[in-house]
């Protein structure tokens, strides 16, 4: 039986606010995340999701328990090792300007994720400028973040986050930045990425529907717990603690009839 | 680089300034090439006015006002150019590590930094150039030793502002080792603030050895500004211009180098681009 | 409701001019509420839904807003330009707002009681603060002790409170609410539409929700306005707009906002970018990201066509409407 691809175990992460004061953001969590999975991990904020999602990465250290990638213990290995190791998990974040160096063109950014892989040549970047949709990848070389729209932006820091090659990608909100009308065509990458190149995800997000339309598996966050955890129709179906039902009852229902909208269509 | 240039180009003052500070160098260029007369020359002209003769007048002495005036930016131009470039120096170090690290460094820093910053600069200044001798290494090292702090303080809070950002994050997830992203991702995104505080130093230094030569606590061979304003004083109503010309040269050039630190340190920003 | 409406925006066009560019932010907008009604406003960034908001109580940067052509009238009353000291008549009563992020409203270093009690003391003179302040508290669904906390104390549900019990503070006819949710979970944000929905029954009040949210804007709205690059493009009835959205803009919205997927699996989007507001432009401004674009779509914006009595749409696809003027330069009338 192969140990899945992220695991974590009876992790605990506690924040000190001061002196007197600390918060506990994550309690006694356990999840595992196989190959290739994509497992959504929903929740409000304040629910310890983010969190959670830093613990996966390793940028943080659990107070107690223990995260596993391949088996591996994260905080356990010697720093070299560790570097080696945490190229496996690569992040998008929620805030495509704030994950961007805004003096760092495009091409150096994706120079630098693929020196980790020893293969940090221009063509391979404008490679990967063109399968996050951003053609001619030539002419997106030496934009900085800032010559970018929001769309664009998340598409860069997407394709950084395959330059190395990753296994699991974290996904922290990638959808919340990116106005309704772009997020279609985000959510069309990320669905090509996931089954062309078998990438498992950790899709942290507080909006059910996109955990509905991607996620193999899906947790659900409560103040620092997982209180519901199981494959992805079930739990949006036929929730079972009181929680996820009120979570899923709050979302505003279009009262669309999906008749009318399926005539006239736009470009997909 | 372009970018820069074009983003800086959009400064109108900040670009007369560095004509201006362009133009200074220039003279003090020419001067060490082809010194002419020398500003120490006696002559029997003794205080006249602004004339065909000389320019600027003669002081108490027939020395040529002009004459002293393009000799003495070289000692103002090395002395702030210098100072200001030690103390962004030791500054950005310092602070970005304070910075970046926290912790037991940063408290060590914010101490000693606000013991630099208390003690009232000029009388130190010149506690210093007593007990050592006039000299302008000397008062290099002075201005340097108390300016640094704010640069330390402008790059320390820009550098905690970047520390907590995704980027950092995400090249940490790269496996980059914690030197490198400092070095590499953090401070170049920080300098902007600490350069325009840089600029500002040098005006900073330019007055305090003009206010130093002026109290009579530099060398009395080497030709100031501040230096030719004590001697001018004394004369200061029945011979303007050895005031005046002095005093100009000095309010300008410390002008000149604000409006560049202003213009500098918003064309390094990328992201004020235009409105 | 028959008389003349709360609020009517007449062929607003609106920009920003700096000394770099122009930009359109809104162009031709016709826009009305009527009393006790609760109108919605959609659009995305660029849509210029935020600076009608901003317009309609003349927060817009006075330097380099200007309101180029149309009128915008506030009980009758003409207020399009309007000097600052008039503003004071209009601001707060009969017209109120809240916005998006309650804690950069709030002053800081102030007691939320204190800061209803500004609102009070501003609006009715005279009367007897506390126990008023007391009385808005209970309305908005807050303990009374709250009333000490500092905004920072409080959560983000309760911080959209306390801006909705300075808000009420005078009974307004009309509250503006501008993306009031979009900080807040999911939960509350539930409870405070909740609390808008009664809290406009109690005081008859009339509400322009304004959001990128169609889920939040069918839920709470008897009409909605549909806005792209500073133009209304689709208006009427929540129920008609929702049974047959005509424009491919608001289509494609409800497709994004439901996540729906086509026979092969792949999301439902929309193409291209949001729209670039500097520069000219002529005809429809969703031209570019239309699947269904015509030659002429290019070419001028065509006019309000009535689908139903209450329900219009400004495209090609149904005829050139009524009005149809050419689009001119400087985008005054188009």
């Amino acid at each position: 039986m192969t140990a899945p691809l992220l695991e974590l175990k009876d992790v605990s992460k506690t924040f000190r606010r001061s002196r007197t004061e600390s918060v506990v953001a994550v309690c006694s969590v356990n999840l595992h995340v196989a190959a290739g999975e994509t497992v959504a991990l929903v929740g409000e904020s304040g629910s310890g999701k983010s969190t959670l999602g830093r613990l996966a990465l390793g940028l943080l250290a659990p107070d107690s328990g223990s995260v596993f990638i391949a088996g591996r213990p994260l905080h356990q290995l010697a720093a070299a090792e560790l570097r080696r190791l945490r190229v496996e998990m690569q992040p998008i974040f929620q805030d495509a300007a704030a994950a961007l160096n805004p003096r760092r063109s495009a091409r150096g950014h994706l120079l630098q994720a693929l020196a980790v892989r020893g293969a940090a040549k221009e063509a391979e970047a404008i490679a990967l400028l063109e399968s996050v949709g951003l053609r001619p990848g030539h002419d997106y070389l030496h934009r900085l973040p800032h010559e970018l729209s929001g769309g664009q932006r998340q598409r860069l820091t997407i394709a950084r986050a395959l330059a190395s090659q990753p296994s699991l990608i974290v996904a922290d909100e990638p959808l919340s930045g990116a106005d309704v009308s772009i997020r279609g065509q985000i959510l069309n990458l990320l669905l090509d990425i996931k089954q062309q190149r078998a990438i498992a995800y950790l899709l942290i997000t507080h909006d059910i529907s996109v955990a509905r339309a991607f996620a193999d598996r899906v947790a659900v966050m409560m103040m620092g717990r997982i209180v519901e955890t199981g494959p992805a129709e079930r739990v949006l179906r036929q929730p079972e603690h009181a929680y996820t039902r009120r979570l899923l009852g709050a979302v505003p229902v279009l009262p669309c009839r999906s008749a009318a909208t399926a005539g006239a269509r736009p470009k997909a | 680089m372009r970018e820069f240039w074009l983003r800086f180009a959009s400064h109108r003052y900040g670009v007369a300034a560095g004509f201006y500070v362009l133009v200074l160098i220039l003279l003090m260029l020419m001067l060490e090439v082809a010194p002419g007369s020398d500003p120490h020359d006696i002559t029997s002209a003794v205080m006249q006015p602004p004339s065909a003769a000389h320019t600027l007048g003669t002081d108490e002495l027939g020395r040529d006002v002009l004459l002293g005036i393009l000799h003495g930016i070289r000692v103002s131009l090395s002395v702030g150019f210098a100072a200001a470039f030690g103390a962004t120096a030791i500054g950005v170090v310092v602070g970005a590590m304070a910075g970046f690290y926290g912790g037991v460094l940063d408290l060590i820093f914010m101490r000693v930094s606000e013991v630099f910053q208390v003690v009232p600069s000029f009388i130190l200044a010149a506690l210093i150039v007593a007990l050592s001798g006039p000299g302008l290494p000397q008062v290099v090292a002075v201005i340097s030793l108390l300016a640094w702090p704010q640069v330390a303080r402008l790059m320390r809070g820009e550098v905690m502002r970047l520390k907590h950002m995704e980027f950092v994050d995400a090249i940490r997830c790269l496996g980059t080792r914690e030197f490198k992203i400092l070095a590499g991702e953090i401070i170049p995104n920080a300098l902007a603030p600490a350069l325009a505080a840089g600029s500002l130093i040098v005006g900073q230094a330019i007055l305090l050895e003009a206010a130093l030569s002026f109290f009579g606590l530099s060398s009395a061979e080497i030709i100031s500004w501040g230096r030719m304003l004590n001697s001018g004083q004394r004369f200061l109503f029945n011979a303007w211009w050895l005031s005046v010309f002095p005093g100009a040269a000095i309010f300008l050039t410390v002008l000149a180098f604000n409006l560049l630190g202003d213009a500098l340190g918003s064309a390094l920003n990328p992201r004020t681009a235009s409105t | 409701m028959n008389g003349p409406p709360l609020l009517d925006i007449v062929d607003v066009s609106l920009s920003y001019r700096t000394r770099r560019r122009v930009v359109h932010a809104l162009r031709a907008v016709n826009l009305s509420v009527a009393e006790g009604e609760a109108v919605g406003l959609v659009g995305e960034s660029g849509s210029g839904k935020s600076t009608i908001a901003r317009a309609v109580l003349g927060l817009t940067p006075a330097q380099i807003a200007r309101i180029e052509s149309g009128s915008i009238r506030v009980l009758g009353r003409d207020v399009t330009h309007l000097g600052e000291d008039d503003w004071v008549e209009v601001r707060g009563q009969p017209v109120a707002i809240v916005f998006q992020d309650p804690l950069s409203y709030l002053n800081p270093v102030m007691r939320v009681g204190r800061q209803i009690a500004e609102s009070v003391e501003r609006h009715t003179p005279g009367l007897a603060v506390d126990s008023r302040v007391r009385e808005l508290l209970e309305q908005v669904k807050l303990p009374a002790t709250c009333a000490v906390s500092y905004p920072h104390e409080l959560s983000g549900g309760m911080r959209q409170r306390v801006l909705l019990a300075i808000a009420i503070a005078c009974r307004p006819k009309l509250l503006i609410a501008d993306e009031p949710t979009t900080a807040l979970d999911v939960t509350t944000q539930a409870e405070i539409l909740a609390l808008l929905k009664e809290l406009r029954t109690q005081l008859n009040m009339a509400m322009l929700l304004i959001s990128h949210d169609l889920g939040i804007v069918a839920s709470a709205c008897d009409r909605i306005y549909v806005m792209y690059a500073g133009r209304t493009i689709e208006w009427g009835r929540t129920a008609s707009i929702f049974e047959a959205p005509a424009h491919p803009y608001t289509i494609g919205l409800m497709h994004a906002a439901q996540a729906d997927r086509d026979r092969d699996g792949r999301f439902v989007t929309i193409a291209g970018e949001p729209p670039n507001l500097t520069g000219l432009q002529t005809g429809c401004p969703f031209a570019a990201r239309c699947s269904r674009a015509m030659p002429q779509c290019t070419e001028l914006m065509p006019g309000p066509v009535g689908l139903q009595p209450q329900h219009s749409v400004r495209c090609w696809l149904y005829g050139a409407g009524q009005s149809a003027a050419v689009a001119t330069c400087n985008g005054a009338r188009s």
